[in-house]
């Protein structure tokens, strides 16, 4: 299975009526959506204006989707197509004139998107998750540095990275899930979680 | 410190089935276990249920914090909770997705379009609960008016015409040429015509009422 498949699965559960489903494909997506709109819109009320419409347009039109591709590729053209209309309502040209035309969402590099958009706040809050995320990385033991670099970075599956290891699938899925532990575990403080959680 | 592989049995795959005899309540690690493996598409593990809760939620999102982190600083993002949020509310207004069919019908009432065109929304997306009424009554009236009645229309007018051709398109009944009149054309309706006194009473009907029901109009006739 690979992460394709887990939003197809999430999807399919929203097309069968679950919406809470739909929450977490937001949760999951709504970092990237932001950033590709930041490239056409620099206000950042205005974004997540833009962003909200974006994900609502895709609940309303999922019982369409069909995965002939990938659930990113069709959130990012939506999300393209509703940047451009707003950009017309409001009779405003885009921040950036160029760059996403053509590009597809699965090749789209959001590293090269620019920070107008931003706040100085934000920025700085941004700044502070880099920091502690890599901190927090660089103080993880070896093997779970290692298990959580290649799953998260090199996208490896879990059998790759077993191989990789020479270690079982049940080692990798524990070493990945301490190393997101510890990392959140600093991170939580940071976006207001203290991390008391009831099952 | 040895470590301890963790298998799905130990996280929750197992555990959804006990949980069909007894209750089971899982601990915060099983639960987070559980979480990472399946946003990682691990093909032992099942979806959890507690997804679907606020600490689910909790985790979720930060677990894929920190992997937009790691692959792109830049979406280092902690403002978008609100995002989440604003959206799950806006779909309260929202009919769920269970039936494609009256979902496809509110779509076309929508004005949002996610073609590729450039479209101009005129209403914002949350719904009004009168709104939200009257769509779900809107696919037995559009289903109506989109295809019964159009159907009717289009199957009268059909009958209509083959009521008024039917003559023209059936020999026998059609004015008879020479070079039909010389071929003994066996059709269907020829053969319902075997008796000699049928043949002349049809005979003499041709001849009062003329080769065909329509006559070709003749204003010069008249004047």
């Amino acid at each position: 299975m690979s992460e394709r498949d887990v939003d197809a699965e999430l999807v399919s559960r929203v097309q069968a009526g679950d919406k809470q489903a739909f929450d977490l494909l937001v949760i999951k997506y709504q970092r990237k959506i932001m950033r590709l709109l930041s490239r056409m819109i620099r206000d950042p009320a205005e974004i997540e204006d833009v962003a909200q419409e974006a994900f609502i347009k895709a609940y309303r039109a999922l019982p369409q989707f069909r995965g002939d591709s990938a659930f990113y590729t069709w959130l990012y053209r939506i999300a393209i197509n509703t940047a451009r209309n707003w950009l017309a309502v409001n009779k405003r040209a885009p921040s950036t004139p160029s760059g996403f035309e053509n590009e597809e969402g699965e090749t789209f590099n959001e590293s090269d998107v620019l920070t107008d958009g931003s706040n100085p706040e934000s920025e700085m809050a941004s700044r502070q998750i880099a920091e502690t995320v890599n901190k927090a990385i660089n103080d993880l033991p070896e093997e779970l540095r290692n298990a959580i670099v290649m799953r998260e970075i090199d996208g490896m599956s879990y059998e790759d990275i077993a191989e990789s290891m020479n270690c079982p699938i049940g080692t990798v899925r524990s070493r990945i899930f301490r190393a997101r532990e510890a990392i959140a575990t600093r991170l939580r403080p940071l976006l207001g979680d203290t991390g008391s959680r009831r099952w | 410190m040895k470590e301890q592989p963790i298998t799905p049995q130990a996280s929750t795959g197992l555990l959804h089935e006990v949980a069909a005899s007894e209750p089971v309540t899982l601990t915060s690690n099983e639960v987070s276990v559980t979480i990472s493996a399946w946003m990682d598409g691990d093909t032992q593990t099942s979806l959890p249920s507690e997804l679907f809760t606020a600490s689910g939620h909790a985790t979720w999102q930060v677990y894929h914090l920190i992997g937009d982190t790691l692959r792109t600083p830049e979406l280092a993002l902690s403002t978008q909770a609100n995002l989440s949020q604003r959206v799950a509310q806006a779909l309260v207004a929202e009919p769920a997705l269970s039936a494609s069919a009256p979902v496809q019908a509110a779509r076309h009432n929508s004005p949002i379009d996610v073609s590729p065109t450039l479209t101009v929304p005129v209403e914002s997306p949350g719904l009004t609960p009168a709104l939200a009424e009257a769509r779900k009554l809107a696919p037995l009236s559009k289903l109506l008016r989109r295809v019964v009645w159009p159907s009717v229309a289009m199957a009268a007018a059909v009958a209509s015409v083959v009521w008024v051709a039917k003559p023209l398109f059936v020999p026998e009944l059609s004015a008879p040429s020479a070079q039909t009149a010389n071929v003994n054309v066996q059709s269907p309706v020829a053969t319902n015509l075997e008796t000699s006194a049928m043949r002349d009473y049809v005979t003499a009907h041709r001849q009062i009422s003329g080769p065909s029901n329509v006559r070709p109009a003749s204003f010069g006739a008249s004047r």
